[in-house]
């Protein structure tokens, strides 16, 4: 893991907007982790008073604590990391309440974003970070806030993590065994404007083709993306609303793949055509 | 028999969207969302509390120009569906009335 000048005397500061996340630590690792991975999101400097996040050793276990009051306990460090590192999205998320947050990574064009939206393992942060290397910009590839009020995506620039092309298909509850690896874009790729959404696309990994297009159905794509939408609840009705209307407004490409530079090309083509007519445009079969 | 009888209409507060060819259902105490296939919107929008499931059934034949029977068993299963989900009440004080 890389030195990161930003992480001082035991504490790292985020911000996301006007909001900011102090995590506190005297364990190096923690904060290095964090400071890699969120490192678009890093302030230069530390305020007095803000939300705060702590991992200490307390008797070989891992404490993680909230505004000093402790929240869960770990024998591994790793899974402390990991669960530090939701509760950074999660103090984020219950900042701005008002957006639509999802669980989908994000590229910008020229003037909309694509939106990539699935559960982990789909295979969002590899075509997303593959569709960086050609040219779009980054905005987000696992956490993307949408504003129900402009339609736009806020960028939310996490650190792209991307697991290895292990050449098969793995069952959901066997994804997090494919090991990952954060990816350093370079500041140029990160888009730091909102922008409007200008397609939906649902990657699905899979070694049937090396990309292709599927047909979809807007209802089900619809509930689709609520049930991605973290904090659909507390919208209610107007989450739902607002991705009905999504669904019927952009075009949507649920998009099957094995070779992530195939289905980047694939992708990109479609974005950068206008005609939803060419969207049944099928790739070439393994 | 009785069943056919029955003048389904939709429940109070559930939010209907559409999202192209399909649709969308919204039960906002339930906090469930549901989408519809084609078949299924066009019998949603068909139990509004004025026909019986046998008038949907015959509506729908007559647009799909395919046999009553055939259509009638499906509007059957999915009146039933929405009804199992709260999406719909069955009128059966209107179908008591209309019998008597």
């Amino acid at each position: 893991m890389r030195s990161v000048s930003k992480v001082a005397r035991g504490r790292v500061c985020l911000r996301f907007l006007d909001y900011d996340v102090t995590v506190v630590s005297s364990i190096e690792s923690v904060l290095q982790r964090v400071a890699f991975g969120f490192r678009r999101m890093l302030r230069a400097d530390i305020p007095d008073s803000s939300f705060e996040l702590e991992i200490r050793e307390e008797h070989g276990r891992y404490e993680l604590l909230r505004n000093g009051e402790l929240l869960a306990s770990y024998s591994d460090l790793f899974e402390a990391k990991t669960v530090l590192r939701h509760e950074i999205n999660r103090a984020f998320i219950y900042a701005y309440p008002e957006f639509l947050w999802m669980h989908a990574g994000a590229v910008a064009g020229k003037d909309r974003a694509a939106l990539f939206v699935g559960i982990s393992g789909r295979g969002k942060s590899t075509l997303i970070t593959t569709l960086c290397q050609q040219g779009f910009r980054y905005l987000s590839d696992d956490i993307i806030p949408l504003d129900p009020a402009t339609g736009k995506a806020i960028p939310y620039p996490m650190t792209p993590i991307v697991r290895e092309n292990i050449g098969q298909e793995l069952p959901p509850e066997r994804v997090e065994e494919i090991p990952r690896t954060l990816v350093e874009l370079p500041e140029s790729t990160y888009c730091r404007e909102p922008v409007s959404v200008g397609s939906v696309i649902l990657p699905a990994y899979s070694t049937k083709c090396q990309a292709r297009i599927l047909p979809f159905s807007p209802g089900t794509t619809t509930l689709d993306l609520v049930k991605q939408c973290i904090n659909a609840r507390v919208h209610g009705a107007s989450a739902v609303t607002f991705m009905a209307e999504l669904t019927a407004s952009v075009p949507v490409l649920p998009i099957e793949y094995s070779d992530a530079q195939s289905a980047a090309n694939l992708v990109s083509r479609v974005l950068n055509e206008s005609s939803p007519a060419t969207y049944s445009s099928i790739g070439p079969a393994a | 028999m009785e069943f056919l009888k029955a003048r389904p209409s939709r429940a109070a507060g559930v939010v209907s969207m559409d999202v192209l060819e399909e649709k969308v259902l919204f039960h906002p105490a339930r906090q469930e969302a549901i989408s519809l296939n084609v078949s299924s919107a066009a019998i949603w929008d068909l139990c509004d509390g004025t026909r019986t499931v046998a008038e949907i059934g015959h509506e729908l034949s007559e647009w799909a120009g395919a046999p009553d029977s055939d259509v009638l068993a499906d509007v059957e299963r999915i009146v039933k569906q929405f009804s199992e989900l709260s999406l719909l009440h069955i009128d059966t004080a209107n179908q008591i009335g209309e019998d008597a």
